[in-house]
């Protein structure tokens, strides 16, 4: 066999290799993205699950909130219909977040609802559930921009391209809610 | 005051006059110590008249240089037996001296811990905490606070571990020893968050060492079930390399402000802190070369400057607790 021969196969073979790996890289990144995006909906729709519980929790004591019930409601009905990584769905479960805080706050002006068991429980499990999602976040924006290294980089942009791959948005979290990951 | 804001001065006062009985013991052990110097003296000339006699009753059946040897044999036996009655002695003072003193410091300190100076951290503990490449084959823990800071179970104390290296040299012979691999303070407490997943925090040695390369080092590995995280603080990054079982479950044990908190504890004690998380309980590994809660036999029991001294490494230890925020039970693990 001619050595011209064998170096052009050494070379195939070699940008064979990097095509596979190049490939199979971004196909991980990619699901990545997903599963960590699928985190973040499974622990959004456990805060949409719990709302109805801490509304009826505390509706019999805060009387006087009935506004403040009634929007929690509207915007739980709109999160409830949104998907995707989307500005409008980040706003709503940013709000969301704002209000939930907000009833929580002006559950400290009643003493009785604030030292009762269940709304102890739910507020310890809000908690929690605001720093899941948090981390989901976190895991997801670290999880985007991995992949989006890899579609605007030379080289794996090219087989990025090639893949029809674009560049993921991130999923933000605006005021109220960088204040709820400071626990 | 008790607890852990009592001030050092009220438990200085407190333990002070309990101590009488303790200094007396330390004196003696003073004493003896002095007086090992004082039998050698004794001892070694008697042994040269004992050995002279010997010597001329033989009628110079023996070679001259046997006598200077046995004179040295016989001084060093004298010697080695005196040291070893002091060392007894003066393990056994330290031995009083913490259970009396350190034991008080935390009983007013924290109530519901209690300390053995003997009991430490078992090795199947230290051993399943993962903090460490090596296993230990020699290993031994004393100085152990076992109870509830707070809302939170701990278990600390100080642990020397080492492994044993066995090498070959170039002619085919084997010789093995033992290296020092954590010599420190080792606190297991339960963590106040419910999780499954398993989480290591390390120092980040390979990236300190081969930049770019050695992250990508880090992030080789085909046969664990942890996987590197990178978190979002470059801080944190540059100081520590974070391996765990789940991307999602490790970003929420390690939330912004708890690797804030890490990153603070291992500002304060200055060394390589190693942290991990599983089985509901967080493991803190914090290499220390000073020998902790000891006593200074040269020193007065009730000496007011000790006591500060351990009334602050005690705090300091069980502080830990705080520091890391595990007393905020606002999650519904209670």
């Amino acid at each position: 066999m001619p050595t011209s021969l064998i170096v052009v196969c050494a070379v195939l073979g070699v940008v064979l290799l990097w095509f596979l790996f190049t490939y199979n890289g971004l196909i991980g990144r990619k699901n990545r993205c997903k599963n960590a995006f699928a985190s973040i909906d499974v622990n959004l729709k456990k805060r949409h699950d719990l709302i109805p519980n801490l509304v009826a929790a505390c509706e019999g004591f805060m009387t006087h909130e009935r506004e403040l019930f009634t929007e929690v409601a509207k915007l739980r009905e709109r999160a409830i219909h949104a998907s995707g990584v989307s500005a409008e769905r980040a706003t709503v479960e940013n709000a969301l977040t704002g209000l939930l805080g907000q009833i929580q706050m002006r559950a400290e002006a009643y003493p009785e609802l604030k030292s009762g068991e269940n709304f102890l429980h739910l507020q310890r499990t809000l908690t929690e559930l605001e720093e899941q999602i948090s981390a989901s976040r976190r895991a997801y924006n670290a999880a985007v921009e991995s992949f989006n290294n890899a579609v605007e980089m030379v080289p794996s942009s090219i087989v990025a391209g090639m893949m029809n791959y674009e560049t993921r948005p991130f999923f933000r979290a605006e005021g109220a809610e960088r204040e709820n990951v400071r626990i | 005051m008790s607890g852990p804001t009592a001030s050092t001065d009220a438990i200085a006062q407190a333990i002070g006059p309990e101590l009488d009985a303790l200094e007396r013991e330390r004196q003696q052990v003073l004493r003896q110590a002095g007086s090992v110097l004082r039998k050698l003296g004794i001892t070694l000339p008697i042994a040269a008249v004992i050995l002279a006699i010997a010597a001329i009753g033989s009628q110079g059946g023996l070679p001259a240089p046997i006598y200077p040897i046995a004179i040295g044999v016989v001084a060093l036996a004298t010697l080695a037996f005196h040291f070893g009655l002091k060392q007894s002695k003066l393990n056994a003072f330290a031995g009083h001296y913490k259970q009396r003193v350190v034991g008080r410091i935390v009983e007013e300190l924290y109530p519901d811990v209690h300390y053995d100076a003997e009991a430490g951290a078992p090795k199947d503990v230290f051993k399943a905490s993962r903090l460490h490449g090596h296993s230990p084959d020699m290993y031994s823990a004393e100085d152990g606070f076992r109870g509830t800071v707070g809302d939170t179970d701990v278990l600390l104390s100080e642990v020397h571990a080492q492994y044993r290296q066995t090498t070959t040299d170039s002619n085919g012979r084997t010789s093995t020893r033992y290296v020092t691999y954590f010599r420190g303070i080792f606190l297991v407490a339960d963590f106040h968050k419910a999780f499954r997943c398993t989480v290591r925090i390390l120092p980040d040695q390979a990236e300190r060492l081969f930049g770019r390369f050695g992250k990508m080092l880090q992030g080789f590995q085909p046969f664990s079930s942890e996987k590197l995280v990178y978190l979002e603080d470059p801080e944190f990054e540059k100081s520590f390399v974070v391996y765990g079982s789940d991307d999602v479950e490790t970003r929420y044990l390690l939330s912004t402000s708890m690797a804030r908190r890490i990153l603070d504890l291992k500002e304060r004690w200055g060394s390589d802190v190693r942290l991990s998380l599983h089985g509901s309980n967080i493991h803190v590994a914090i290499p220390h070369k000073r020998n902790l809660f000891e006593p200074d036999v040269k020193r007065p029991v009730d000496d007011e400057s000790r006591i500060h001294t351990l009334v602050e490494e005690v705090r300091s230890c069980l502080g830990i607790v705080d520091e890391l925020n595990l007393n905020t039970r606002i999650w519904s693990k209670e």
